[in-house]
């Protein structure tokens, strides 16, 4: 087991370090193709004094002759990006010269909140139905889960956002406030936007909203597993013994049933990001989704890189963690 | 996904109709008179750094400048100045009003001016604002033109030596309350100049941690921060008890909420949790149409304009009567019905009406759409080459793309030549058009720094072909900026400001198309509401040293 997680890191470092390297060309190449964002420093309409353009290019590491040749992978100020990080500095921000780990502090523990909210939907809600569906295969509550679920995930997130945030949003806060108050939890939570004062409340129906990304493939996945244990002879045997229909769904076919639901919140997790890229935007939450989107649009190079190196990591974090819970889930398997 | 998706959402943002009545808004947010106000993304806190409306928004709050702009006629009135004064244009004069001190206690004396002056005029610590100081003696030794191209140890990479000069040797105090200032040239809007954010004093415990004073300024003007303010969560500002000026705020505070790129505060203001809010194009009219609403709004132009400008070093644009051709081809009236005729006025001068100086209708006929008129002058500057486009140069923002795609269609319908859209990423389009690489008209904004008929001429047009963004230079506009500039009055200055609008009329490197406007709406527990004419910010804004609270 030990050795397993070893390598299994080792492995991780080798995709972070190529993803690094990846994104650090790829945004080398877009200050060589698309101009040099130090430009944007000075706002936009101005023709900035050459000496102060210098000083903003020597201040961001821009300065690099490699960055005015098409195609060149600029190694050094790779090297040089690498060494900052591994002392813990991630740098500044081009436009207002923020503190990139500053920044993350903020914006992590938002995406953390949001994700929360939605990953307790998604598996709550899969679970339920998929478990009804389950026991009633074939029949009409069956066919009815799987027709709503997807129904639900084939309309696109950014349609159920608007929807709320520009139809339902406004009169139900109003409602809300008329009969408890606007400080009340009820006067806050189906607000249409974030806010900071209250950071739970706000943030609800957001977390809701993303979790219905990949509801039908999790509520399916829940009653196939389900639908293998239930005609499994271990529960046969159960049921002979004359266990209760209760213990016997929840003791032996949901634990059972667990491997490939694990294995769906790790890779949903991946999906959820971009899920939060416009739940964020649209609801205002300073969150990480958020941030990498702007930073693309504003050539922040170095927010983009960190940001998506973050994402990376978690990724690549949440699928040893999957991997890990097989063992623990079923006994049977075991790591060499 | 993401990105199709976001760009759909985007599209659909502003395709949603809004719903719900506005029966009873009422202000719920904070405590007793606190009002609720969106801000945008705030670059800075300390006068200088900022050069952004949201920024900007704040810190005239709580900074009192020299000057504070009149908000009926937009002119300068002395604020922390008792007198400003200059013979000669040149050398100005500014006496401060005794006993005026920051929120810290510390004075608000003719250092407080030089600290702040120096830091920003200081090339090293690279500050927007640094060009403000551009005209003042001393600035070139702060900001040094780059070391010989030999001495340089890689030829693209330009080097320069290191700055030793911390101060600006034109700004000297005489007394403790007196402020002598030397420029290079006479500018005789310099006082005008002095109301903006560049000019503001900075207390000496803000430069000693600038971090902490980012995060919560020490001003010296109506309102403070007694927490600290954050980009992404916002802040809360109090009414200073203690404020010495004459006119004190109406209300307790104000609350900043802040929406960020992409975010709407109009659900918010429907629901009572923001006061002040301009509806996207799509919700614009549904709120006129709601009876209620429609009696709170506020609606009057906003000094930044639109424009076409031509690329002087491109041989096909030498003409000047094919770019009056192109100017009258252009049915603005047409073009403002397509694109939201409540967002812009047409326009027909460089200097729009609420800029002192401006409202000269200088670019008359040649602004005004007549197609056969515009089909003869191209004829007479040798037709348009066969088989040829048009290529209109902008920057890739939707509603760019919506509105000039409007443009090019009046210009190919009334000179019937074909046209092509050319968009381009925004940092893209900037160098590009800096480097002048463009072969066809392009988009070129403009929006004031001070009120001044200056401020829409020089920065734009000024610094000679290889320069400007048009490659335009004309001997006889520049002999008249610097005429101005030495003039005896403003307005004598005003008028000669005025003159070279003409000549620039005359060759026309650029074409106005429209002039911008405000629609704000309040809440109604708010009372004079009062938007200031020169500087307000885009997305709802109100003078907060006027604002009442009523409910």
């Amino acid at each position: 087991m030990g050795r397993y997680v070893i390598r299994r890191l080792l492995q991780a470092l080798l995709t972070l370090g190529i993803v690094l390297f990846l994104l650090h060309y790829l945004m080398a190449l877009s200050v060589q193709v698309r101009g040099n964002p130090a430009l944007l420093f000075f706002g936009g309409d101005r023709t900035p004094d050459p000496a102060m353009l210098a000083q903003v290019e020597r201040l961001y590491g821009l300065d690099n002759p490699c960055y005015e040749r098409t195609g060149d992978p600029c190694l050094a100020p790779f090297v040089d990006r690498l060494q900052n990080f591994v002392r813990g500095d991630l740098g500044t921000t081009l436009n207002g010269n923020r503190d990139v780990a500053e920044l993350l502090s903020i914006y992590i523990p938002n995406t953390l909140r949001l994700f929360a909210f939605s990953v307790i939907t998604l598996v709550a809600v899969s679970m339920v139905l998929g478990t009804w569906a389950a026991r009633h295969r074939g029949r009409f509550i069956d066919h009815t889960v799987r027709g709503t679920t997807i129904l639900a995930d084939s309309i696109p997130v950014f349609l159920i956002l608007l929807t709320y945030v520009y139809i339902v949003a406004v009169p139900l806060t109003r409602w809300a406030r008329d009969i408890w108050g606007t400080e009340s939890f009820m006067g806050q939570v189906f607000r249409p936007s974030y806010n900071p004062d209250y950071p739970w409340t706000t943030i609800i129906v957001p977390g809701i909203i993303v979790g219905t990304v990949g509801l039908a493939t999790m509520t399916r996945l829940i009653r196939a597993a389900q639908l293998e244990n239930l005609g499994s002879d271990f529960v046969r045997t159960a049921k002979a013994k004359g266990l209760k229909p209760l213990r016997i769904t929840v003791v032996h076919v949901i634990r059972n049933s667990m491997i490939p639901i694990i294995t769906g919140i790790g890779f949903l997790f991946a999906f959820m990001l971009s899920g939060a890229v416009l739940t964020e935007g649209v609801m205002g939450i300073p969150g990480m989704g958020r941030m990498i989107f702007q930073a693309v649009q504003r050539q922040e190079g170095n927010l983009v890189i960190v940001g998506l190196t973050v994402s990376a990591f978690v990724v690549v974090v949440v699928s040893l963690v999957v991997d890990l819970l097989y063992a623990a889930l079923d006994p049977r398997i075991r790591y060499e | 996904m993401t990105v199709a998706a976001v760009a759909a959402a985007g599209l659909t943002v502003s395709a949603a109709a809004c719903a719900g009545d506005e029966g009873d808004v009422d202000g719920e947010g904070g405590g007793d008179a606190v009002i609720n106000m969106q801000i945008g993304e705030v670059r800075s806190l300390i006068p200088g750094g900022s050069g952004e409306s949201e920024g900007y928004r704040i810190i005239k709050n709580v900074y009192d400048g020299l000057v504070y702009y009149d908000i009926d006629s937009g002119e300068p009135q002395n604020l922390v100045a008792e007198e400003i004064t200059s013979s000669d244009n040149q050398t100005w004069t500014i006496k401060i009003k005794d006993g005026l001190t920051f929120h810290n206690g510390e004075p608000v004396n003719a250092d407080a001016f030089i600290r702040s002056w120096d830091r920003t005029a200081y090339a090293p610590n690279v500050l927007p604002l640094n060009y403000f100081f551009g005209t003042f003696e001393g600035y070139a030794e702060m900001n040094p033109d780059p070391l010989p191209e030999d001495q340089w140890a890689d030829p693209e990479v330009p080097e320069y030596a290191p700055v030793e000069v911390t101060h600006l040797s034109g700004v000297t105090a005489i007394d403790d309350l007196t402020l002598e200032v030397k420029l290079t040239a006479p500018f005789i809007g310099f006082p005008t100049m002095l109301g903006y954010e560049a000019f503001y004093p900075v207390a000496e415990e803000c430069l000693a941690d600038v971090e902490a004073c980012e995060r919560k300024p020490i001003g010296n003007g109506p309102f403070m921060f007694e927490e600290e303010y954050d980009i992404q969560n916002g802040g809360s500002m109090v009414t200073w008890a203690d404020y010495p000026g004459e006119k004190k705020p109406q209300i307790d505070g104000v609350d900043w909420h802040v929406y960020l790129e992409g975010n709407d505060c109009w659900a918010d203001f429907q629901t009572g949790d923001i006061d002040i809010c301009s509806p996207s194009a799509a919700d614009y009219e549904s709120a006129m149409n709601n009876e209620e609403l429609n009696e709170r709004v506020i609606q009057q132009p906003d000094p930044s304009i639109l424009m076409l400008a031509f690329p002087l070093y491109d041989e096909q644009y030498q003409d000047v009567r094919l770019r009056r051709a192109i100017s009258m081809a252009i049915d603005r009236e047409g073009v403002r019905n397509v694109v939201g005729p409540e967002r812009f006025t047409p326009l027909d001068e460089w200097v729009p009406e609420s800029i002192l100086g401006g409202g000269t209708n200088s670019c008359g006929q040649y602004c005004t759409h007549d197609p056969e008129a515009a089909q003869a002058l191209l004829a007479e500057a040798g037709g348009w080459p066969e088989g040829e486009r048009l290529r209109i140069w902008v920057n890739d923002s939707a509603d760019n793309l919506d509105i000039f795609r409007a443009i090019g269609d009046s210009i190919s319908e009334s000179l019937g030549i074909e046209y092509e859209l050319v968009p381009m990423e925004w940092t893209e389009f900037l160098t590009a058009r800096e480097n002048h690489q463009l072969d066809g008209p392009f988009r070129s904004g403009w929006g004031p720094d001070y009120n001044l008929n200056e401020n829409y001429l020089e920065p734009i047009y000024g610094g000679g072909a290889a320069t400007n963004d048009q490659g335009w230079e004309n001997a006889e506009y520049d002999a008249k900026i610097a005429e101005a500039g030495a003039a005896a009055s403003l307005d004598e200055a005003v008028a000669l400001y005025a003159e070279a609008e003409m000549i620039l009329a005359e060759d026309m490197p650029s074409v106005p198309v429209f002039g911008q406007n405000y629609n704000f709406f309040y809440t109604d527990r708010l009372d004079n509401v009062q938007v200031h004419p020169i500087y307000a910010g885009p997305r709802g804004d109100c003078e907060l040293r006027d604002v009442v609270i009523t409910e």
